[in-house]
């Protein structure tokens, strides 16, 4: 199957291992990987903060890119989420509208693609440990993600799984309102934080990069011993 | 209640740092969430019930008008009053002309968003008028003369200890225990509802064919308050009327479920009209007072109107983070949570009210468990697209945003720059109108900028192939 | 002046309501009203299961529940009911099926004082009351899905019966047995043919009165009674025959 590598713009220049790692297990699922170049951002950011003229500007341009992909793959809900709003955005113009469509019902989070579409749970990865799962909004709430992950963590050789006291709750990111409202998000943070330290794992994983960066800086700052890893390094079998 | 939602910032970032307030908070999230969970988990078909609430709310909200004029002619037939209200001003007037009217010296309150709304208590106490809270919460912190910290559990901040030392000063008479403090506010509240002269509610619900009136409670104040004092005001936000008993009904069997997790509230009083002839209780004045301020322009909102389905049971607020962290108080007014961003901008639109709705996560939370369907992201978001518009604030940067985004080279250029001069954004920081990231950076580690992806794909596609090429 | 307000908010209300769109997901103005679901329901069953069934509801809602057979066990729980709440004054609802078991003299052979119901009319309202340990009513229907205890205000049934006294206390019978609260509409409305309109004022009781207000801890009774105790009279009960009013 050919994929589409859909790489979110924090992944571009902040984590780009977790890009790396997502297309090694895509590629290891025995997918033909096409990587899109000149991708920036999928327009979120700016449709959240209430600018949706700004980011139909990138979503016209994301839909550009990824003319001529079947399917699209991404380490992130967020940005999926937004692709499948980007046909609200063209009433005026029927074909890209259609196009719209049809490319967002085929543009997946990673662990739903692997898991609905591949019906593949075994990466054969491993990594021995304790690990915990955060339910991003974006990929849980927003997109119904919820056993997809879970299924893929499961089948990890030596890891055992355990379950967040509120692994919903969200972690406080929330995009912008980070940058706008900082001991807001502290504070939500440090519950998150608090709930891992509880389950005491080895590591914490989510599958949205946001969220990812959000509390592994929570970890660090608090001088925790807890790993921060995305989903997808977790089922390369790396680890960085 | 003073509306103070340009403190928002200020009074969001104290109390999220208030270790007490957030311990309290926390609290009542978890004790919330556990039990409304416990109730629908429980909840046979608890979709088809919530779907069937969510029609009685939307066909009130297509029949408003209409409906309201029934309620009003099935109220006045039974003898009641019914007094329509353009405004806050308006309502107060009305209430204070009907205590002068009677003589009231005394008024006993249920607890009543509304009331705080129009700032009821005030204009009745300038009057000389005695005004007690009577839910024992909100009589707590009147007695203390603080805002609520939680809307379900206003006095949640206060320990035993502080409510006993605030009997002991206030009401001359204490206890130890909780028990014991509760059954001193029994026996003081009871001498209150025993001598008052007019009781004032809100409205849960008033039912438009048979001009009933629908009220919810636990403790029995409303029951005391409506059945002691010879008049009764009730005052109504205008989207809480029912087309029915069957609609009313609808709601009833989501409404106590969704805010506390039980089946029904201890008490539902269903109230027609004023006191019959010979009876021997219950008021034999009852006055309605349906209240607009603000509820007309939200209906003729189409994208916003939705607010209003709204039945108040507070599973929003329960499930918000930002709230959980930051407590009702800092809403700066009436309606706190996922709820209050919304209406609280729609109420006031006069004044600056934007922190609430950017103070989002954008979660779902809310939208989730909310009982009649409201999508609160969807609301808050045309919320910022709208202030964003008339502001005008963050155009420029957006466009600027867009403009680089569109062009690959320009953002490659930027992240160059930042990652070869300031790869942990340390300088950027300090810039001039940079304050927002050093705040953030204030809270939690900045990651770092790396050789980006698009740079590392083609080492990484040869490998990838010659990996699959070995397999 | 309200005159004015009333039509300007009516006819702010009817242009707000011309712009469209209305969200899709919202039912169109004259579709036919869905039925209530019924999940929850129970099936009255006309046997000691239903009394069952509403043991498990009342003790949930914190509220105890005696199953009298015949006249003797209904004394002697009344006995036991005096001597735990330590009543000394009653006051009971003027009702046949109260009056049919001889409420006030059983009351009265366990020692208590009985008010006539009138006493509230009377002097006035609910301060004839206030001191008054126990308030007796019969119930005009029972919710078997979640224990609510309906009971209607009328001449000689006062609402403050069954609010201001101490303990509630409540004799309810199979006729008043309903599966689930899907039924209360109509209900209502036949309460209402019956009467030619609804009483002043209908309240479902579900428990005592109670507040977590403090430090979230829950403490049984605050405004309204302390305790709540429900009498059902089971079986072929000879002598509590008779009307419901």
């Amino acid at each position: 199957m050919r994929v589409h590598l859909f790489i979110p713009c924090l992944v571009e220049d902040f984590f780009p291992e977790i890009g790396e790692a997502t297309a090694t297990v895509l590629a290891r699922a025995g997918c033909a990987l096409t990587y899109p170049e000149g991708q920036t951002c999928c327009g979120q950011p700016l449709y959240k903060l209430g600018q949706p003229d700004a980011a139909k500007k990138l979503a016209r341009r994301w839909l550009e890119l990824f003319a001529d992909a079947t399917t699209v793959v991404a380490p992130s809900g967020s940005c999926v989420a937004m692709v499948r709003r980007y046909a609200r955005f063209f009433d005026a113009e029927p074909a890209l509208q259609r196009r719209a469509r049809a490319l967002a019902a085929n543009t997946y989070e990673l662990s739903e693609f692997l898991v609905n579409k591949l019906q593949i749970t075994d990466c054969g990865a491993a990594m021995p440990g304790r690990v915990a799962y955060h339910d991003s909004c974006q990929i849980g709430r927003a997109l119904g993600i919820v056993h997809e992950p879970r299924a893929l963590l499961s089948q990890v050789r030596g890891l055992e799984l355990v379950e967040l006291p509120r692994p919903a709750a969200c972690c406080g990111f929330g995009g912008a309102f980070s940058l706008e409202f900082p001991e807001i998000a502290a504070a939500i943070l440090e519950d998150k934080i608090a709930d891992i330290e509880a389950v005491a794992p080895d590591l914490v994983t989510c599958a949205e990069v946001s969220c990812l960066m959000h509390i592994r800086a929570g970890l660090e700052k608090k001088g925790s011993r807890i790993r921060a890893l995305h989903l997808a390094q977790i089922l390369a079998g790396t680890a960085e | 209640m003073q509306c103070n939602t340009q403190g928002f910032d200020a009074a969001a970032t104290r109390a999220c740092q208030d270790g007490h307030l957030r311990e309290v908070l926390r609290k009542a999230s978890t004790v919330f969430q556990a039990k409304r969970k416990a109730g629908f988990d429980t909840f046979p078909e608890a979709e088809a019930h919530c779907r069937r609430a969510r029609e009685a709310r939307a066909r009130t909200l297509f029949r408003l008008p209409e409906l309201l004029i029934e309620l009003e002619s099935k109220v006045t037939a039974l003898g009641g009053r019914v007094h329509w209200a353009t405004d806050a001003a308006e309502a107060r007037a009305i209430i204070v002309g009907i205590a002068d009217q009677a003589n009231v010296r005394s008024v006993v309150k249920g607890k009543s968003m509304i009331t705080e709304e129009i700032e009821l208590n005030d204009a009745l106490m300038t009057r000389g008028v005695e005004v007690w809270e009577a839910d024992l919460g909100e009589f707590i912190i009147q007695l203390a003369n603080e805002p609520p910290s939680h809307i379900i559990a206003p006095a949640i901040h206060k320990s035993r200890a502080d409510v006993a030392q605030l009997f002991a000063e206030k009401l001359g008479e204490t206890g130890v225990d909780i028990p014991e403090l509760t059954l001193v506010a029994r026996r003081f509240l009871r001498e209150r509802f025993l001598a008052a002269d007019m009781g004032v509610t809100g409205a849960n619900m008033a039912v438009a064919a048979t001009g009933s009136l629908l009220l919810l409670e636990n403790e029995g104040n409303i029951r005391m308050a409506t059945t002691c004092p010879k008049i009764h005001v009730a005052v109504m936000s205008l989207e809480k009327v029912v087309a029915d008993l069957d609609d009313a009904t609808a709601v009833l069997q989501v409404l106590p479920r969704s805010a506390t997790g039980q089946k029904l509230s201890a008490y539902v009083s269903l109230l027609s009209g004023p006191r019959r002839a010979a009876e021997g209780d219950g008021a034999n004045e009852f006055h309605l007072i349906i209240l607009d301020n603000g509820r007309s322009r939200i209906l003729a909102d189409p994208l916003l109107r939705e607010a209003l389905l709204c039945v108040r049971c507070g599973a929003c607020l329960n499930v918000c983070p930002v709230y959980r962290a930051i407590g009702g108080h800092s809403y700066g007014w009436v309606y706190p949570g996922p709820i209050g961003a919304i209406l609280t901008p729609l109420l006031l639109p006069d004044e600056r009210t934007d922190a609430l709705f950017r103070a989002c996560t954008t979660c779902g939370a809310c939208a989730a468990v909310c009982p009649v369907g409201v999508d609160h992201p969807k609301l808050l978001l045309e919320l910022r697209r709208r202030h964003a518009v008339t502001s005008g604030s963050g155009r420029a940067s957006a466009a600027a945003l867009a403009f680089a985004a569109s062009r690959p080279g320009l953002f490659r250029a930027a992240a160059w720059v930042a990652r070869t001069f300031d790869p942990d954004l340390k300088r950027l920081r300090r810039c001039p109108g940079m304050g927002r990231l050093a705040r953030y950076a204030a809270t939690r580690a900045l990651p770092r900028l790396k050789t980006p992806f698009s740079r590392r794909w083609p080492v990484l596609a040869a490998a990838l192939k010659k990996g699959c090429q070995n397999v | 002046m309200s005159d004015d307000s009333r039509t300007n908010i009516l006819q702010r209300l009817e242009a707000g309501l011309g712009t469209l769109p209305y969200p899709g997901c919202l039912p169109a103005p004259d579709s036919i009203p869905s039925p209530l679901p019924d999940a929850a329901s129970v099936a009255v069953q006309h046997g000691p299961a239903d009394w069952r069934l509403l043991r498990t509801e009342l003790t949930n809602l914190r509220a105890e529940l005696d199953v009298a057979t015949t006249r003797a066990e209904l004394a002697e729980a009344l006995k036991r009911l005096v001597r735990a709440y330590g009543i000394e004054t009653a006051v009971c609802w003027e009702h046949g099926r109260l009056a049919s078991i001889g409420i006030d003299v059983l009351l009265a052979a366990a020692g208590v004082k009985v008010l006539a119901a009138t006493c509230v009319e009377e002097s006035g309202g609910c301060r004839a009351l206030r001191d008054v340990d126990l308030g007796v009513t019969a119930a005009d229907a029972v919710f078997l899905d979640c224990g609510a205890i309906a009971v209607r205000s009328g001449i000689g049934r006062p609402r403050s019966i069954s609010l201001v006294p101490r303990v509630h206390l409540a004799v309810v019978a199979e006729e008043d047995l309903q599966p689930g609260l899907h039924v209360l509409p109509e209900l209502l409305r036949a309460w209402g043919e019956e009467e030619g309109g609804l009483p002043s004022a209908i309240h479902l009781i579900s428990g005592p009165s109670g507040t977590a207000d403090i430090e979230l801890v829950y403490v049984q009774g605050v405004h309204g009674p302390l305790a709540l105790h429900v009498l059902a009279l089971s079986g072929d009960w000879a002598g509590a025959e008779g009307h419901k009013r």
